[in-house]
Order: structure tokens, then C-alpha cells, then sequence
């Protein structure tokens, strides 16, 4: 059952500790409540955090950001929550895998801290 | 000479009714003749009786049947005289005439002063008024030069037989459905059995992925009117299901009934090497851009955490963060070099605005330049179908040039405007400019330009280089006008809808 969905809460996994603490750092001075996962452990333990976004690295450390993305799409309860790629990967590639997993946008790395809360707040309202 | 000259034939008629003669040198094919006359009733043993075996013959028999006696001299009523073990034949084909009063058309070989000669015999009975077989008449057509011809065609067709027999590349006798002839090489890149291929199971359209059809059928139009076809890269179903990358290439042979022979070479370890430097390059990126974007996260991290009255610290950090977007941008030249040198540099198309493109891009350089100052001329009222980001690249790279190579000069002119089925973008300055000879270097990757003293402005050389490409890959142009001492105008010239 969908608990009530926290109008600020989002779910991050991203495999760099590093990158993950300053998106927490980042999205936390905002106003944001951050769960970060450097992999996906379980599909539970989003679906508790009950997360307004998910920010998904695109090239994790053995998982595939995209298939994650898939994975989200086919549950009942995360599939209508909006995935945002982040990855250092190419744009030309990024586009094509936001389309063929169902991912809302990307953002590329390195990113300016305006241009993360300004992306973030994009696919939250 | 004529023959008739040679050959009295009307008189030859007076002597013997039943003489026939096969005059036929007017026709070239025929160039060889000889009679039997036959005065005697047909007798068995008689046959082998050197007079029954008197002849005529005209100029180009003795050349091939008498010995080195004058033409005119031989012609009529000589024996002939036979070189070759084979000769016997040649009187046992006389004597099945005679004996079965049936024709006999047989290709012999006579050798003549240890040359060999092809001759083929056509040997017809004479019958007298009660059927009785009283005489040969026979023309021999010398098949030489037509043996030779056949020797070099076998030859030649031995060695086509050895090119495709070799088995170095796949080599496949074909029309638009079957397959009639195919190389061990071909069925070993499709993985099928030279039994599969006799049994007629490997079919064009079974072994060819649905995806690739349409590029067949365009190579297929191309062969079918230029008789070749260039060759494309294309994927094959094996017999297992797995699919096989090959290049292939055909040539017609025949148009009616069609046949063609396709060349194939399977290029898998060709194409895993090209997908190694692909995941290279993004690799390459990933690993290059995580520590920058670990410090660039916290930088402006420190930045935010800063007091505003720490106006010395919040200054350090403005500049590592300049320094790390510079970073970026040649992390980012470098990769887009890798990626044209394997041909990878893609482009995603949207559709979009152009003007407002032109003034997002504008504003966003009047924010971090404030030695010149950049306005913006006139407005295409146009979308554009392209890859905004690479775009992007393109016209943010025209601009930082502007910038760089116009040192106190403060305008800079971004000029828009619009053709049928084009956009212009014109990007001005009144700086430096560029003498002829390096105007046409500019766009080459690495080249830099060096002014009268030596003296270069920092970067790699790789922007225009890099920028010319992208406009290359949406069907566009990039030129230069410039005057040195008066300032540059470069026109990036794009297509509105792209194929």
C-alpha cells in the first residue's frame, strides 16, 4: 500500500560516497529530505522512504542505472515516481537511455549546485 | 584467292556425278575442306585402299593436312597424309560412314609438325540413286584458335575457381532469392553446411535481420543499375540465431536471368575493437569527470557555506571554480576528438526555437564577460530541428573566440537572420582578425594561429575543429570572413528541417 508520499523526500544512488554526501549536502540546504544508497539494496526500502524523486546515477559500480529505472517502472508503487539519471556519461547517450528506460531527464556531471536544486525542483512540481 | 579458282568444281562434276563438294569457304567458320571421290563401288575392305582415300582439298586444309606442298598443286586428288597416332581414327570415321551410311561430326586432334591442331570433322555419306553409300564428302573446321580461347577461358575460370576456393573472404553466386553457389568462408560465417546450401535452406530473407532489409534493397537498386554495388555493413542471422556483423560487397554478373557475386567479410573483431574504443571514450569520461565533479560539488559547497563578509575566501573559491569549469570544457574537447576520430560523434535532434536559443546562449556569456559586450542583431523567427546542446557548443565556442581574439575592442555582433530553409547565425568582432592563409587552417584540428611576433593565445586548437564537425554532421556550414586588424565574421549557415 502507497503511504502517504512526502512532498520533499528524495532517494539518491549514486556509487561515488563523495558525490553522494555533497547531493545530500546540496539537496538537504535546500529544504530536501535525502535518503542516499550507493546501490540499489532493495526495492523495499524506496518504497518506505515513499521518495517524490529518484536521482539514479546512470553507470553504477556492477548495476546498470537504466535497468534500476526499468525495475522502478514495473512496480505498481514507484512507477509513477519520476527518475532523474545523473551521470558523466555523454549527452547524446544520455538522451537516448532517459527515453528507453522511461526516465524523466538527466543531468550531467560535473553540475553547477544551482543547476541540481534547479532540476530537482523542475520534476518535483 | 577463291576458292573456285582452285577448285574446278564444275569440271570435278563432269568426271563424277556423285562428286559433292562442300564449297563453304565463304563462310569463315568453314575454313577447311576435303572430298573423298569414290569411283568404285563401296566395298569394305576397299575402304582402306589409299585410292579410295584420294581427296580434295583446298588452301586451309593443307594447311592442316598436307605436307608443305605447294596449295595449288594439292588441291586436287591428294592423299592425304596424316601426322598424328590419331589418324586412324580419322580413317575409322571414314569407314563408320561408309559402313553405317550415317554422319559423323567428331572434334579430332592432328598433330603437324609437333603443333597441334583442333579440327572439327563433320563427315556426311554419299548416297548414290539406291541409297548405296559410294562416297564421303566432309568439311573440317579448324577449332585452333577456338580451343586456345576455350584453354584461357578454363584457366581463367581455374583461377576465379582458386580466388573463391581460397576461402579468404566469403563468395556467394546469388539472385534476389537464391543462393546457387556459396565458399566454405560464407557458410562459415553464417554457420551453415555445404549440405544446408544444397538442400537450398539458407534463403536471403531468412538469414537477413528485418532491420537491414531496407539497406539490401537500396544496394540491391544500386547494383541493379550500376552493375556494382559500394559495400555496406550489414548483420547476418547465423544458423544458431546469433546475428554476425559483415561488410558486403556484389557485382552483377549476369541482368537476365539475374545472378550476382557478393564478396563477404565478417568484421566481428573489427566491430568489438570499434565498441572497445566506444566504452573507452565513455569510460574515459566517466573516470575523468567523477573527481571533477567531486570538486566542483564541494567547492561551491564551501562557497555556499562561506560568509558573505569573507569577501577573500568567497574570491579563491570563485577561481577554483573557474578553473574547474575550465577543466570540464577541455575534458570535454578532448572526448569530442576521440569521438570524431572513431567516427562516433552522434547528434540527438529536437526541435526548437532559435532566436530564444541565440539569447539564452548570449545571456548566459554577459553574466561571466564583462570586458566586451555582446548584443544581439535582428531574428530568424525560425525553429530548428538539431542537437541543441551540440549547437550550443558550436555558437559558444564562436563567442569565446570573439572574446579571445579581440583584446580591447569592446563590441561584439551577434547577427541573426534567415533564409528559405536556413538559419543564420553571424558572430562579429572587430579584433585581430585572420590573415588569408590562416583561414583556411583554422577549422583543421591542433592548428593554432600565431601572430607576426609568436605569439600564440593559450588553448589546444581543437574548438572550431570540433565545431566544424558538428555543423558537418547537421548538414551545415561554418565559414570566415576576415580582414587582419578589422575583425572576423564567422557565419554559421544551418538547415531549418533535416533529414
Amino acid at each position: 500500500m502507497i503511504k502517504n508520499l512526502s512532498e520533499k523526500n528524495i532517494y539518491v544512488i549514486d556509487d561515488e560516497p563523495d558525490i553522494l554526501e555533497a547531493v545530500k549536502i546540496i539537496l538537504e540546504d535546500a529544504g530536501y529530505s535525502v535518503k542516499a544508497a550507493q546501490y540499489l539494496e532493495s526495492v523495499d526500502e524506496i518504497i518506505d522512504f515513499s521518495p517524490r524523486l529518484i536521482i539514479l546515477d546512470a553507470l553504477l559500480n556492477g548495476q546498470s542505472g537504466p535497468d534500476i529505472c526499468i525495475l522502478f517502472k514495473k512496480s505498481a508503487v514507484l512507477q509513477n515516481i519520476p527518475v532523474l539519471l545523473l551521470s558523466a556519461l555523454p549527452a547524446s547517450k544520455l538522451k537516448l537511455m532517459v527515453t528507453s528506460c522511461g526516465a524523466v531527464g538527466y543531468l550531467q556531471k560535473p553540475f553547477d549546485l544551482d543547476t541540481l536544486t534547479a532540476t530537482v525542483k523542475k520534476y518535483l512540481s | 584467292m577463291q576458292l573456285d579458282d582452285l577448285f574446278p568444281i564444275d569440271e570435278l562434276f563432269k568426271v563424277h556425278p556423285l562428286m559433292v563438294a562442300c564449297i563453304t569457304n565463304s563462310l569463315p567458320m568453314f575454313n577447311s575442306l576435303f572430298i573423298r571421290l569414290n569411283n568404285h563401288p563401296i566395298d569394305s575392305d576397299k575402304i582402306m585402299d589409299d585410292k579410295l582415300l584420294q581427296t580434295a582439298l583446298n588452301g586451309s586444309a593443307v594447311t592442316v593436312f598436307a605436307e608443305g606442298k605447294d596449295p595449288k598443286r594439292t588441291i586436287v586428288y591428294h592423299r592425304l597424309p596424316f601426322f598424328s597416332p590419331k589418324t586412324n581414327l580419322l580413317l575409322e570415321l571414314k569407314r563408320e560412314v561408309i559402313e553405317t551410311g550415317k554422319s559423323v561430326r567428331r572434334e579430332v586432334e592432328i598433330i603437324k609438325y609437333n603443333k597441334i591442331y583442333y579440327v572439327f570433322l563433320n563427315l556426311e555419306p554419299i548416297k548414290d540413286e539406291t541409297g548405296q553409300v559410294v562416297g564421303v564428302a566432309g568439311t573440317a573446321v579448324d577449332i585452333t584458335r577456338s580451343k586456345k580461347y576455350q584453354g584461357d577461358l578454363l584457366k581463367s575460370e581455374e583461377r576465379s575457381r582458386r580466388l573463391i576456393d581460397s576461402n579468404i573472404i566469403g563468395v556467394v553466386i546469388a539472385d534476389t532469392v537464391k543462393i546457387y553457389e556459396a565458399n566454405e568462408a560464407f557458410l562459415k560465417i553464417i554457420g551453415y553446411s555445404k549440405d544446408d546450401l544444397k538442400k537450398n535452406k539458407i534463403k536471403w530473407k531468412k538469414i537477413t535481420p528485418i532491420e537491414w532489409q531496407e539497406s539490401d534493397q537500396k544496394a540491391m537498386e544500386e547494383l541493379l543499375k550500376s552493375g556494382i554495388n559500394t559495400p555496406i555493413e550489414k548483420e547476418f542471422f547465423r544458423k544458431d540465431g546469433s546475428r554476425v556483423p559483415v561488410l558486403v560487397g556484389a557485382a552483377m554478373i549476369e541482368a537476365d536471368p539475374l545472378r550476382w557475386v557478393s564478396f563477404v567479410l565478417d568484421i566481428y573483431d573489427q566491430k568489438l575493437m570499434e565498441k572497445r574504443k566506444d566504452d573507452f571514450v565513455s569510460m574515459s569520461s566517466h573516470e575523468l569527470k567523477t573527481p571533477v565533479t567531486i570538486l566542483k560539488a564541494y567547492s561551491q559547497i564551501l562557497q555556499k557555506l562561506s560568509s558573505p563578509n569573507r569577501t577573500e575566501t568567497l574570491g579563491y573559491l570563485n577561481k577554483m571554480n573557474a578553473q574547474i569549469t575550465r577543466l570540464t570544457k577541455i575534458i570535454n574537447d578532448l572526448l569530442d576528438i576521440s569521438k570524431i576520430r572513431v567516427g562516433k560523434l552522434v547528434t540527438v535532434n529536437e526541435r526548437f526555437s532559435f532566436d530564444q536559443f541565440a539569447e539564452e546562449i548570449v545571456n548566459n556569456f554577459r553574466l561571466t564577460v564583462n570586458t566586451h559586450t555582446i548584443k544581439i542583431i535582428g531574428k530568424t523567427g525560425k525553429e530548428i530541428c538539431a542537437d541543441r546542446d551540440r549547437i550550443g557548443q558550436v555558437i559558444n565556442n564562436l563567442i569565446s573566440n570573439a572574446v579571445k581574439y579581440s583584446p580591447g575592442k569592446e563590441k561584439i555582433q551577434i547577427i541573426l537572420e534567415s533564409e528559405t530553409d536556413n538559419v543564420i547565425l553571424k558572430v562579429k568582432d572587430f579584433g585581430l582578425g585572420i590573415s588569408k592563409a590562416n583561414q583556411e587552417k583554422i577549422f583543421q584540428s591542433f592548428y593554432r594561429v600565431f601572430d607576426e611576433k609568436g605569439a600564440s593565445f593559450p588553448g589546444l586548437g581543437i574548438g572550431l575543429f570540433i565545431a566544424s564537425e558538428i555543423v558537418r554532421l547537421h548538414h551545415g556550414t561554418l565559414l570566415v570572413d576576415s580582414k587582419k586588424g578589422k575583425g572576423s565574421v564567422f557565419t554559421l549557415t544551418l538547415p531549418i528541417n533535416r533529414q
